[in-house]
């Protein structure tokens, strides 16, 4: 029987099972997007690990089992929770939506939980969510191999130019479009400018970036999200307040 | 198949019970069957009537078999003050400390995004249409200290303020009769950062 002991994670999802038990999806370092399920923890005694098994809060799990679905054993908190609230809370959410569509169970995780948890950090600490989402999109594109190439020219091999305008080819990369001016840009929703890709590309997205870098990152995500849209998107409507 | 087909049918549909597995269907459909048929005969009844006749009140969401729930109907209940619930067995535990007053609205269930839960599911329409009416003048959120019940405070707290009606959140903290070594740290956190002075 495979154990594993105090693996650091993650709750990124979890849904009840029968009465009193609980079927909790974890993002952990080392294993990747694993199914545990944890019996009793929904009575009266099982209560204190209910609590903890809660997202944005970093834990350490111990499970067992061979199978696809573990059997927890213990559960512990390994450090204080990202209290994000209002805004913050459901750009959380709707990460987590994000990483429960794009992570599959047993895929290689490298880098994975970093990118998320620099992400959980810059939620907590920078006014405007965007930067840190769509940072976060980029960065877990790359991490779990779909990365946009965003230093080359796929079909010249030359450098992006910051000056000059790319075609998105899905599933491929940015090709030169040879446009004259930012308004047919505009008009043309797969065509980007050369200073936004490398502003992805060196992690440096300025306010400017941000309407444009949301349209890209929609346009990259969008084959590996599958025909559904995010329900997370939803709470934004009508949460501009915060 | 051991049982004559009306009597696996009736253990079979038993399972549908929480908490109720083939086993303890089984204890259930012969005990009724054999001490008790007038208790079963009633359980039948009741459970067709009720099935047919209960539906969700129109202003609170919660089960009634009028438009209008018992409480939404009283003269007696403060109508400018609303509390917002998730489920029905919490407006309930509210009921039972005898502390409230007002109204209630029950969203049955949370915003839970990845479970495809929205803001459409919870009969948030119902809810902004009862705060466009301007008699609520308070809305308290009384759901679950989760991560999604938070989030659905959230939610609901924007909804109230484009209102302009006030929202509260509930307090979180220790529990009465309580030691301190045994409160989690993330409620302690809560219960000193959510401090009060004394009076």
């Amino acid at each position: 029987m495979n154990t594993v002991e105090g693996a650091e994670c993650y709750v990124i999802h979890s849904k009840p099972f029968r009465d009193t038990s609980v079927i909790v999806e974890f993002l952990s370092r080392d294993y990747g997007r694993v199914s545990v399920i944890f019996k009793g923890v929904k009575n009266a005694k099982g209560v204190a690990k209910s609590r903890i098994l809660q997202p944005f809060q970093p834990l350490l799990v111990s499970w067992s089992g061979a199978r696809e679905l573990k059997k927890g054993r213990d559960v512990e908190q390994s450090g204080v929770p990202y209290l994000l609230t209002g805004k913050r809370l459901f750009s959380g959410i709707y990460v987590n939506e994000l990483l429960m569509r794009l992570l599959y169970r047993d895929a290689p995780a490298e880098g994975i939980i970093e990118c998320y948890e620099n992400c959980l950090v810059s939620l907590k600490n920078i006014d405007n969510v965007e930067f840190a989402l769509r940072q976060f999109e980029f960065n877990l594109l790359d991490a779990v191999g779909y990365q946009l190439p965003c230093d080359t020219d796929i079909y010249t091999g030359e450098p992006i130019d910051i000056a000059s305008y790319y075609r998105y080819n899905p599933n491929q990369g940015f090709s030169h479009e040879p446009l004259l001016n930012t308004a047919q840009s505009k008009q043309s929703s797969l065509v980007f400018a050369g200073d936004l890709l490398q502003a992805l590309a060196i992690g440096d997205l300025q306010e400017r970036h941000l309407r444009d870098a949301k349209r890209l990152m929609r346009a990259a995500l969008a084959p590996h999200i599958g025909a559904k849209p995010l329900e997370s998107k939803k709470l934004f409507i009508g949460a501009s307040r915060r | 198949m051991i049982f004559s087909p009306l009597l696996e049918q009736l253990i079979q549909s038993l399972t549908a019970l929480p908490g109720v597995g083939p086993k303890s269907a089984q204890r259930m459909a012969l005990h009724l069957l054999e001490r008790d048929k007038a208790g079963a005969m009633k359980i039948a009844a009741n459970l067709v009537s009720a099935v047919e006749n209960i539906q969700h009140c129109q202003q609170c969401r919660i089960f009634s078999e009028d438009s209008l729930c018992t409480i939404c109907k009283s003269e007696i209940r403060d109508r400018s003050i609303m509390c917002v619930v998730e489920n029905p067995a919490d407006l309930l535990a509210i009921e039972m400390s005898g502390t409230f007053r007002g109204l209630y609205f029950v969203l049955m269930g949370h915003l839970s995004p990845i479970d495809g839960i929205g803001p459409d599911e919870l009969g948030l329409e119902i809810l902004k249409s009862r705060l466009a009416t301007g008699e609520v003048v308070e809305l308290i959120l009384a759901t679950g200290t989760t991560v999604e019940g938070e989030a659905t405070a959230h939610y609901i707290a924007d909804l109230a303020l484009a209102h302009k009606v006030k929202a509260s959140r509930i307090a979180h903290g220790v529990p009465m009769g309580g030691e301190l070594e045994f409160v989690d740290s993330n409620t302690l956190h809560l219960a000193f950062s959510s401090r009060r002075t004394v009076d």
